[in-house]
């Protein structure tokens, strides 16, 4: 078999470079790594990860030290009582990142709300920032809280004061008891949980938007980014050969032009394979990425994902002129799969137009797979169709190399 | 320009031996010698890129290693690489060396048309010179250290790998050049590139200058002596014992399949050198004689051929 | 001025490069273009469509209740002010609708259990289920805040019921289990009114930029600081392809001293650098409207930026033998330390204390914190600390690599 001569030849030239090896899996295993660790940085209980915030009480009423209580008691935000007189500095503190945000209680402000007209709360934050706007939700929660509170205690402490001859401010403070006990275990309560696998059950972690494992997006994200990485060594090895003119004269011996691409693209889905195989052995061990769970659908992801990863490392082998040329457009090629089809961050939160134009690119189809098998649960006949896309990919980018090499040959 | 005593190592190496030369103002004097001979070195020592363990270099009563800007200033090397930028044309080239040399504004722009002129390459001054062939950038490569008007030039084998009439086109540029008053220090392991131009001729080997002089007192010192050179094929190895002994034959060296034999009358011999063999049973498919010249000479000196590869 | 003509000489053949200048300028506008856009079309907030809720109504309250908490809570979710955010639908069977959301056909489940209303006048407490889609837990986190919100809404006239029944019976009225009906009515006629939870938002600084502006600042930073140190790198490279070219040796053949060709070659670097800085920070002010910042504070960093890029080049070039090989050399070593140095991780949000830190390990580390103040409109004096540390790091760097070089290349530099 000429096919696998050239195979060998290719794998061996692949391999003789020990930065392969950094290239293949050193730099995808600590991209995971990190990026899922920084992902983790929400979902994570280990440490107090709220966000701190500043509280400056320039009212100093029983009322805005309940709303105090009211955000102690949140699960997004500490806050910290900040000296009345760092008002002013507040934009200063939340600019350079010491608070997520500054609460600021105006004069005031208790005397309104006991009267029923709530003056308006002043949250120093930016709302221009996923950790402001997080913020901002946490105090805006924790405010309606108190204010539902103040609502119930002031309704049921009217009603009846009408009829006894208890002093209404002693009424208050006690119906004010009573409705936060209530507000601990209200008549309603949303218990949510997440459908499918892997744990049906686990509980919908928010805010980040990447699950509640980190690594369910880090692992299979950079899976996909290297996969386009990994064959700029399979791609250089075929430019040099053209540049030589080794691939010209493998054309004057016996060997078929179809065999000559057969070899070369089975180098690059051996190589490239090989590679997806490791990483999400590693994803399943180390960061407990549940690739297993539905093996045949995995594996069937996996050939796919090689196979395309493949062809593009033919299209690229085809066309670029020289080495430094395959690591530019390879870089650009991985930047522009990766940005584009959802290896770095899921395409759910992009807007509708982006995540429509990132599924022009075959990459976004093995992340919508992977997220399926991961997080769904989904098996072989679920994926399909993303595989199918994925497979005609494969074959236009194969089609393309093929007709190029013939150019380049004649 | 003076070469007193010059001396460098390279760790277990010695590349220069003590090597003293003179060169007259005006003159054009060849540096021949096989590959590896201390060529090259001696070209960086004069230019001062390397540091002489021992010994002194003066170009034009400057001391290469007191005053190495103004000797440089006098000197213009062409290396024996094209040492160009690929990237950038001919004429952007010309205009970095030229600045390099000191040149500038208006001198600059005048010295690099008249040698883009000179080069022929007038025509594709605004091309990249990666995209020039190989005698293209030779030219080039010359004058970019013709730009300030050296006192003397240094010649790194300028006409290595390049087509006979770009070959010839160097040969006249260098004879132009000390036409008009330009030192020249020509380094080559052509003989007859060394015969043609040079003045006087230094024969260099393993370090050292083993015979400096004319083309003409150089084979003198072979005497009247003719080479013959005899093609044996397998059983060279031990046939030069054979002709030692011949009357009117100095010297007998074998390589290759080869014997190399210096002889007061070569045409005179052949027919005892044929006798010989035939005597020896020693089978000679060839035979060449030539009139003395520098492989003779430097056979002579060395009991080896010059050159190994003989084109 | 020799120096002037060697610094030219690298900058034409750096900007000459049609690689190099994809790389120097192309990818970073491309990358930060990439995610300006993913985030662009919101205003405030990641925009999602609005979720596709299924209701499955499982409550069977008693004949003649007051309130049936299914049909309330089915049309407090279809209230026109949630429109934008969730699409509420009736479901009929709990298996299919759970596997529809499994699959990803629906957003979300609610299921409103079948004694709800029963307990809830029995004084109980029901808990609705919501069940969200795996593979999109930030619709997943929408819902369920929206879902809750409702719910409180709703809970608030129990709240009070219960608080006015027990404060009624503290103090010995007979009616309280009136009294406590009619709170709840009040506070039903109350209604959820959104305009009680005032708040007002106050930037921490004037002129609000856009979310997508933000983002686009902080990855543009990012990546200008990434690419920025690779043209370093390569700058600093440049002495090796000479070497190669034989350029390197024929320049010290020429009266050119080495410290005029040292010079120059730092010219050319800083140069080569402060050009592709500014052209990076004109073209993002103009393409995405980033305010970069005050122009001294601007002026300064990126002049710290050049200097910390072209040392950090330099000490790199110490472990490269020859240019093919200082492609993947630099691409590595930049690509982990620009990860370290949070580059990758710009416009993630609260990133653990440890990844700061660890950031401060790493030249692109500081020279991020000095961009960090620059967007923050701090002024030189605020900014002189970062800036400073980022100076000197850079002198450091080129304090060792610089004599290595010229070891290296002792021939002329």
């Amino acid at each position: 078999m000429r096919a696998l001569a050239i195979l060998r030849k290719d794998l061996v030239q692949v391999f003789r470079d020990r930065r392969a090896l950094v290239f293949l899996l050193l730099m995808p295993l600590s991209f995971t790594l990190f990026f899922g660790l920084a992902f983790s940085g929400i979902g994570d209980t280990s440490h107090d990860a709220r966000l701190q915030i500043g509280f400056v009480d320039g009212d100093g009423s029983p009322a805005s030290a309940r709303l105090f209580e009211e955000l102690a008691a949140s699960d997004a935000v500490r806050p910290e009582r900040l000296n009345p007189r760092l008002a002013d500095v507040a934009a200063d503190l939340v600019r350079r990142g010491d608070d997520a945000a500054v609460v600021r209680v105006p004069e005031g402000w208790g005397t309104a709300v006991g009267a029923g007209a709530p003056k308006a709360l002043e949250v120093v934050a930016d709302a221009g920032s996923s950790t402001g706007l997080a913020a901002i939700g946490a105090v805006r929660a924790a405010l309606e809280r108190f204010l539902n509170a103040e609502r119930a205690a002031t309704v049921a402490a009217e009603l009846v004061a009408a009829r006894t001859a208890t002093a209404p401010e002693t009424l208050r403070s006690r119906a004010l008891e009573l409705a936060r006990t209530a507000w601990s275990t209200p008549p309603l309560r949303v218990a949510a949980t997440t459908a499918g696998a892997p744990e049906a059950g686990a509980p919908a972690t928010t805010v980040s938007g990447f699950g509640s494992n980190p690594y369910d997006q880090a692992s299979p994200g950079m899976i996909v980014q290297f996969a386009v990485y990994g064959l700029l060594l399979s791609a250089t090895v075929l430019v040099i050969e053209r540049r030589q003119g080794a691939h010209r004269r493998l054309l004057t011996t016996p060997t078929s032009r179809m065999a000559v691409v057969i070899g070369h693209a089975l180098a690059m889905f051996v190589v490239v394979l090989g590679q997806i195989l490791v990483l999400e052995a590693f994803g399943q061990l180390a960061f407990g990425v549940a690739y297993l769970q539905r093996p045949w659908a995995t594996l069937a992801l996996t050939l796919a994902l090689a196979l395309w990863s493949a062809s593009l490392g033919m299209l690229l082998g085809a066309f670029a002129r020289d080495e430094q040329q395959v690591v530019a457009i390879g870089l650009l090629a991985m930047f522009l799969f990766s940005g584009l089809g959802g290896a770095w961050f899921p395409l759910e939160i992009t807007g509708p137009t982006f995540a429509a134009v990132g599924h022009l690119t075959p990459t976004a189809w093995a992340m919508d797979a992977y997220r399926a098998i991961l997080l769904r649960g989904a098996g072989l006949a679920e994926v399909a169709p993303s595989l199918l896309v994925l497979l005609g990919f494969t074959l236009a980018f194969l089609a393309l190399a093929v007709l190029r090499l013939r150019r380049v040959a004649s | 320009m003076r070469i007193v005593g010059l001396r460098k190592r390279y760790r277990e190496v010695v590349a220069v031996d003590g090597i003293d030369l003179e060169v007259a103002v005006g003159e054009l004097v060849s540096l021949l010698g096989p590959n590896g001979a201390g060529k090259s070195t001696l070209m960086d020592l004069i230019a001062g890129v390397l540091r002489a363990d021992a010994g002194e270099v003066e170009v034009m009563g400057h001391a290469v290693a007191r005053q190495p800007m103004a000797a440089r200033a006098a000197l213009g090397v062409v290396p024996q690489d094209i040492a160009l930028y690929p990237d950038l044309n001919a004429r952007e080239n010309l205009l970095f060396w030229g600045r390099m040399y000191g040149l500038r504004g208006e001198r600059l722009e005048r010295r690099t048309g008249e040698l883009l002129d000179l080069v022929g390459l007038a025509g594709r001054q605004r091309d990249r010179v990666g995209t020039y062939s190989g005698g293209m950038k030779r030219r080039l490569n010359i004058a970019a250290a013709l730009l300030h008007r050296p006192a003397v030039l240094m010649l790194d084998e300028p006409t290595v790998g390049i087509d006979p009439q770009s070959r010839r086109a160097i040969l006249d540029y260098v004879q132009e050049l000390n036409a008009t008053g330009t030192t020249v220090l020509y380094t080559t392991h052509y003989m007859e590139e060394a015969a043609e131009l040079s003045d006087r001729i230094a024969i260099l080997d393993r370090g050292r200058v083993i015979a400096l002089g004319t083309h003409r007192e150089l084979t003198a010192i072979v005497g009247e002596h003719d080479r013959v050179t005899l093609e044996l094929g397998d059983d060279a190895a031990d046939a030069d014992a054979a002709f030692v002994d011949l009357p009117g034959v100095h010297h007998v060296s074998a390589h290759d399949g080869r014997l190399e034999l210096l002889a007061s009358h070569g045409a005179r011999l052949l027919p005892a050198l044929f006798a010989r063999a035939a005597e020896r049973g020693i089978a000679v498919r060839s035979a060449t004689l030539r009139q003395p010249d520098l492989e003779s000479v430097f056979l002579h000196l060395t009991g080896r051929a010059l050159r190994d590869d003989r084109a | 001025m020799k120096a002037l003509a060697i610094a030219w000489r690298d900058v034409r053949r750096q900007f000459r490069s049609g690689l190099l200048l994809l790389m120097m300028l192309g990818v970073p506008l491309l990358l930060t273009a990439l995610l300006y856009f993913a985030f662009g079309s919101s205003r405030g907030g990641p925009s999602l469509q609005p979720t596709a809720l299924a209701v499955l109504d499982l409550d069977r309250p008693p004949a003649l209740a007051p309130v049936a908490v299914g049909r309330v809570l089915d049309a407090a979710l279809a209230s026109p002010e949630l429109s934008a955010l969730l699409r509420p639908q009736p479901a009929t069977d709990l298996a299919s609708a759970r596997e529809a959301v499994r699959s990803g056909r629906l957003g979300a489940l609610l299921v409103v259990p079948a004694d709800a209303t029963r307990s809830l006048l029995a004084g109980g407490s029901v808990e609705l289920e919501l069940v969200t889609d795996p593979a999109r837990p930030l619709a997943a986190g929408v819902v369920r805040d929206v879902v809750q919100a409702v719910a409180d809404g709703l809970s608030a006239g129990g709240v009070a019921a219960s608080v006015t029944a027990r404060l009624a019976a503290d103090h010995g009225l007979p009616d309280a289990t009136a009294l406590a009906l009619r709170a709840a009515g009040t506070l039903a006629a109350q209604g959820h009114d959104p305009a009680a939870a005032t708040l007002t938002v106050v930037p921490p600084v004037a002129g609000g930029a856009s979310l997508a502006q933000r983002m686009a600042a902080q990855v543009m930073a990012a990546m200008m600081i990434f690419f920025v140190f690779f043209t370093g790198a390569f700058g600093a490279s440049a002495v090796l392809r000479e070497q190669e070219e034989g350029t390197l040796k024929r320049l010290a053949t020429t009266p050119t001293t080495a410290a005029t060709q040292l010079g120059g070659r730092f010219l050319g670097i800083a140069l080569t650098l402060l050009a592709q800085i500014a052209a990076l920070l004109l073209a993002s002010a103009l393409a995405f409207g980033i305010a970069w910042g005050r122009p001294l504070s601007v002026a300064l960093a990126a002049v710290a930026l050049a200097v910390v890029a072209a040392g950090f080049g330099v000490l790199l070039l110490a472990f490269v033998r020859t240019s093919r090989q200082s492609g993947p050399v630099f691409g590595v070593v930049l690509t982990v330390t620009g990860m370290v140095g949070g580059l990758m991780s710009a416009t993630m949000p609260d990133l653990p204390p440890a990844f700061r830190a660890a950031s401060l390990f790493t030249p692109q580390g500081w020279a991020m914190e000095v961009w960090r103040g620059c967007m923050a409109g701090e002024g030189p004096a605020a900014l002189a600390p970062t800036l400073a540390v980022t100076l000197l790091l850079g002198a450091g760097l080129l304090a060792v690599g610089v004599p290595l070089m010229r070891r290296r290349f002792a021939q002329g530099v």
